[in-house]
């Protein structure tokens, strides 16, 4: 251990100082031991004697982290640091704050303590692996490289510390180091690998292939060098597949098509059932545009592997002449339903969505047929399936009655099938009978209570049903549910993340529902003022605290979704070293792509959209509350005016029974114990005074941070640009989003006119960013807009919406609709409109716009 | 095809529904909900002691599947003792049935031979039911398993669930 002295200049004599510091390491040594009760007793005698021993105070604090008390441990450990200039401690002292901001997720803090033990003498070099670990995960990989070299030259003899300097090389570019690093350590161990050490080797002989390749680019003669790599590796690499795969886009790339394809024919031949290398293949051999070779391709490749999918659905994507097609399909079809596979439908949908005017006329016709020609007696199987089938097809051409009808037949001939529930289900799902379906599936459940996949349906349905307490009760059936009534803690334990999603949808539907109704019930009393009053104001706090309720768990669900992807991110760090020990470079490399594109996930985009709806909500009802607030304001105070005490005993007595009603509704949706949370309803969320802040701490940020422009959302990104003011950023995503879908497409035509008019002289943004707007608006769009008439409350803005962009783009116009009010068009005149537009669309569809976006 | 494409197997609590669903279906309004919830809702006590619980019913349940889809179902009782006059000990057929569209495959003789192995396991000599006097389909497919009439019709004898009565004959195999 270093010698060390204390930081804080004490005239302390230097007999204390040595008995202080031997039981510091005495302490430490405990702590390493995991005997923190222990090592925290013996802090105390020195913290006793001197209350300002920084290290022991650092050191508490870890200990009592250790030990489960957190907020303890961060005082002391607070407290250390301000005791502390700068980074001027010891190095141990160092240490451990690196350790315990570690612990406590902090990491750039960490990394900082921990630089500052090695700056400040610390001779302990396995900091290096901890920094380097740290680094990886924050993404420093520059900083990275230094500390795995430096830890590597420590540390020779592990291969671990190698490979991890290689791939610190390579993520930096270096690819020469990182080979030569790896050569380098083959070299070493020629021959010296044991049998149990093979894997790792294969692993490291590929990465290092990788890099090679990656290298290489196009230059031949690299390639070459890469191919002749590939072939003296060959032996010692477990990993045919990939080593195959190289082979062969490496002669793609030298242009040795004929070698390619002998390699593509090696790779079907091992598995004959991968799309991928038939379809590199037909590049290889160059007949990817000849129909008539591809033809012959497939019909030979048909033969070779007569049990194979692919030989036998490729040829149905491009086969052109009606005719051959027709036979190719019913080869293809037919001994499917005759065999009663249940996926058929599945396994032709691909062609049901690529070639939509071709397929399915084709397809009806034939199973149509096929159909007529069987006894549901004497053929019960195929013909039940083949009914199945043709559900599910006339579902997708939106044929609804005709698939009712197949459907039907299916389960009055076979009721005992599951399956026919489910899809019976689907089909009442679109045609907006969310409660049926979820009754029939229901049904289905029943059949079989021990099958998970149908009972999470049942689950998903009764939620898209608003029926949130039945979904809950038959979801829990399947949960751990040990101290709490429900599953519902389980299942956040689990990240079952596509549960929660629908919950906090189902919750944010019910809110929008209440929120209406209470909008009615208060209407209605003030219409019939004073009659009946009691029963109507007990009715409309109970209202209101439902609203609240289910806007609250709406947005707290929602925002369990972005912990999950928190926790998913932080899950990382392991793996940093865990990776390099085993020897998979390849699956790490994997690993850091994953995680640079998690916040882009659909699931985390879902939540982020549903949450937008109600901060972008919050946010505007901020802007609006000061109005509305003084009249309930004045509204409160005259009821307390002169509220006698009778009065007043019953408002307590009311509060009571609240708070009695909450305590008891908690305890069926809390959805972490009880110490871990103290925002069961989720009221601390809504009640928030900066809903835009929150949403882009919570959501939008790390979101943003790691899209690519090409899938940004556009509209979302103006929304939310909007409402923090900062128009320029909305003009870009309005232009982005131009490029993208043109600029007559109804939707931009929407974005267009708002972020006009937010340059109308009484709007509230910024002046110089209102003419930096109207500048750029002007360069790239005067031709369509009507720039002269900005200001105008009485332009129809709609008029000229319809004129210019069509005018029956739905999202267009519900766009326009959520911000009717800054563009000056009459909200019912709009809804009309809306509701005339929405006639073609799907009955499921319309009934969400009805209901829950008008 | 080294399987048979129809199989027999238990019922269990998690697919009770199955059992219950055909019943409805081949059999509509004949049984209540209970009999079919009272098969497993009073399972548990009699594994736990079986001696006190002696005086309930031993009955024996079976699905016939054909080509995995659940198609048949049957639900006899042990009757040790004779309970009157006219009637019989043995193994009292209470459910059998095959969806329409299964029939004539020999589903039903499956589970009929089911009973019939149980009924000698249980040291019985007769496998019996009671039928609707009326259906001569359901009496045709008994006699021709070798079933034969036993005494004269019985007035009333069966009741449905939406309260009406039908008159019943007993059917009876003897098994050696």
């Amino acid at each position: 251990m270093s010698r060390k002295r204390s930081t804080k200049p004490k005239p302390v004599a230097k007999t204390t100082l040595k008995k202080e510091n031997d039981q510091f390491l005495e302490a430490l040594k405990l702590y390493e031991g995991k005997q923190y009760k222990k090592s925290l007793k013996l802090l105390d005698t020195i913290l006793k004697k001197d209350g300002s021993h920084v290290d022991s105070l650092a050191l508490k604090g870890l200990d009592l982290f250790s030990v489960g008390e957190k907020d303890d441990a961060a005082s002391y450990v607070t407290n250390a640091i301000r005791r502390i200039e700068g980074t001027s401690a010891s190095p141990i002292c160092c240490h451990v704050l690196g350790i315990y901001m570690r612990n406590t997720k902090e990491y750039k803090d960490s990394i900082k303590w921990f630089t500052a033990a090695l700056n400040n003498g610390s001779t302990n070099k396995q900091i290096y692996r901890d920094l380097a670990t740290l680094q990886s995960q924050i993404g420093d990989f520059k900083n990275a490289l230094i500390s795995r070299k430096k830890y590597w030259e420590s540390f020779l003899g592990y291969r671990a510390n190698w490979t991890s300097l290689a791939v610190a090389q390579d993520i930096n570019s270096e690819r020469q180091q990182a080979i030569n690093t790896l050569s380098q350590f083959e070299k070493l161990a020629e021959g010296k690998i044991a049998d149990s050490e093979k894997y790792e080797h294969n692993e490291c002989l590929m990465y290092k292939n990788d890099i090679m390749y990656k290298a290489a680019g196009d230059n031949q003669d690299k390639l070459q060098n890469v191919l002749k790599h590939l072939n003296d590796v060959e032996p010692y690499v477990f990993d045919k597949f990939g080593l195959l795969e190289r082979k062969a886009s490496i002669y793609m790339k030298l242009g040795q098509m004929k070698d390619a394809s002998i390699v593509y024919r090696t790779l079907i031949k091992r598995n004959p059932d991968n799309f991928k290398y038939y379809k590199l293949l037909e590049v290889s051999l160059g007949i990817q545009g000849d129909n008539k070779l591809k033809k012959a391709l497939y019909g030979k490749l048909e033969q070779f592997y007569p049990r194979c999918e692919p030989p036998k659905f490729i040829p149905l994507t491009f086969l052109e002449d009606e005719k051959e097609l027709c036979k190719k399909l019913k080869e293809y079809v037919l001994p499917q339903l005759e065999r009663g596979v249940p996926a058929t439908f599945s396994n032709v949908k691909p062609l049901y969505q690529r070639r939509k005017c071709k397929v399915p006329p084709l397809l009806e016709k034939i199973v149509l047929d096929y159909l007529s020609g069987l006894d549901h007696m004497h053929d019960p199987i195929p013909f039940i399936w083949t009914s199945y089938y043709l559900a599910q097809h006339y579902l997708f051409v939106n044929d609804f009655p005709k698939a009712q009808e197949y459907i039907n037949a299916a389960l009055n001939h076979t009721p005992t099938l599951v399956e026919f529930y489910i899809l019976k289900a689907r089909i009442m799902k679109h045609l907006g009978l969310m409660d049926t379906a979820a009754e029939t599936l229901e049904e289905g459940r029943q059949l079989d209570l021990q099958d998970r996949f149908i009972n999470c349906k049942t689950v998903k349905y009764f939620l898209r049903a608003n029926n949130i307490d039945k979904a809950v009760e038959i979801a829990s059936l399947f949960t751990k549910n040990d101290d709490s009534i429900n599953g519902i803690k389980d299942l956040h334990l689990v990240e079952a993340s596509w549960f929660i999603v629908e919950q906090a949808e189902a919750y944010y539907r019910l809110y929008l529902e209440r929120k209406k109704s209470l909008e009615d019930i208060a209407s209605l009393k003030n219409e019939a003022e004073g009659k009946d009053s009691e029963e109507a104001s007990s009715d409309i706090k109970d209202n209101q605290w439902l609203v609240q309720k289910y806007k609250g768990l709406a947005l707290k669900r929602f925002n369990a979704i972005p912990k999950f992807y928190k926790q998913f991110e932080d899950d990382q760090l392991d793996f940093h070293s865990y990776c390099m020990r085993k020897g998979t470079p390849r699956a790490y490399l994997d690993m850091l792509e994953w995680g640079k594109r998690l916040y882009t996930k659909p699931m985390y985009v879902r939540a982020m959209k549903g949450a937008s709806k109600l901060y972008f909500q919050m946010y505007d009802d901020h802007l609006k509350r000061n109005s509305d607030y003084v009249e309930e304001n004045s509204d409160d105070t005259g009821n307390n005016g002169n509220s006698t005490s009778s009065q007043k005993k019953k408002a307590k007595k009311e509060a009571a029974a609240m708070n009695k009603r909450k305590e008891i509704e908690a305890k069926s949706v809390a959805a972490y114990s009880n110490d871990q949370d103290s925002d069961v309803f989720g009221e601390k969320l809504i009640e928030t005074a900066t809903p835009m802040e929150d949403f882009a701490t919570e959501f939008y940020n790390n979101y943003s941070k790691q899209v690519r422009e090409d899938e940004k959302d556009f509209v979302l990104d103006f929304e939310f640009n909007y409402r923090v003011g900062k128009l320029a950023l909305c003009f870009a995503s309005l232009n982005k989003f131009a490029k993208k879908f043109g600029s007559m497409n109804g939707l931009f035509g929407s974005m267009v006119i708002v972020l006009l008019r937010a340059t109308r002289n009484d709007a509230s943004f910024d002046q110089i960013l209102k003419k930096v707007v109207t500048k750029s608006l002007e360069k790239d769009y005067s031709e369509i807009l009507p720039l002269s008439e900005v200001s105008n409350n009485n332009f129809d803005w709609l008029k000229f919406y319809q004129e210019t962009f069509g005018g029956n783009d739905t999202r267009g116009l519900l766009f326009l609709y959520r911000y009717c009010e800054d563009v000056a068009i009459e909200q019912s005149i709009l809804k009309e409109v809306i509701i005339n537009n929405i006639s073609s669309l799907e009955p499921h569809a319309q009934n969400e716009i009805l209901q829950y976006q008008l | 095809m080294g399987r048979d494409i129809c199989t027999l197997d238990n019922v269990y609590a998690n697919n009770l529904g199955m059992l219950s669903k055909l019943a409805h279906v081949t059999q509509p309004n004949l049984y209540q909900d209970t009999f079919f919830t009272a098969l497993f809702a009073e399972d548990m006590p009699v594994t736990k002691n079986k001696k006190s619980s002696s005086k309930k019913d031993v009955r024996f349940t079976q699905l016939a599947y054909y080509s995995e889809i659940p198609v048949g179902g049957l639900v006899v009782k042990l009757v040790p003792k004779k309970q009157n006059e006219l009637s019989l000990k043995g193994i009292q057929i209470e459910f059998l049935g095959v969806l329409p569209n299964y029939r004539h495959k020999s589903i039903g003789s499956k589970l009929l031979k089911f009973a019939e192995e149980k009924c000698s396991e249980c040291h019985q000599h007769n496998v019996f039911v009671y039928i609707p006097a009326t259906d001569s389909t359901v009496k045709q497919w008994f006699i021709a398993h070798g079933f034969e009439q036993h005494g004269e019709t019985i007035n009333k004898f069966i009741k449905d669930v939406v309260g009406g009565e039908q008159d019943a004959v007993l059917l009876k195999k003897h098994i050696s």
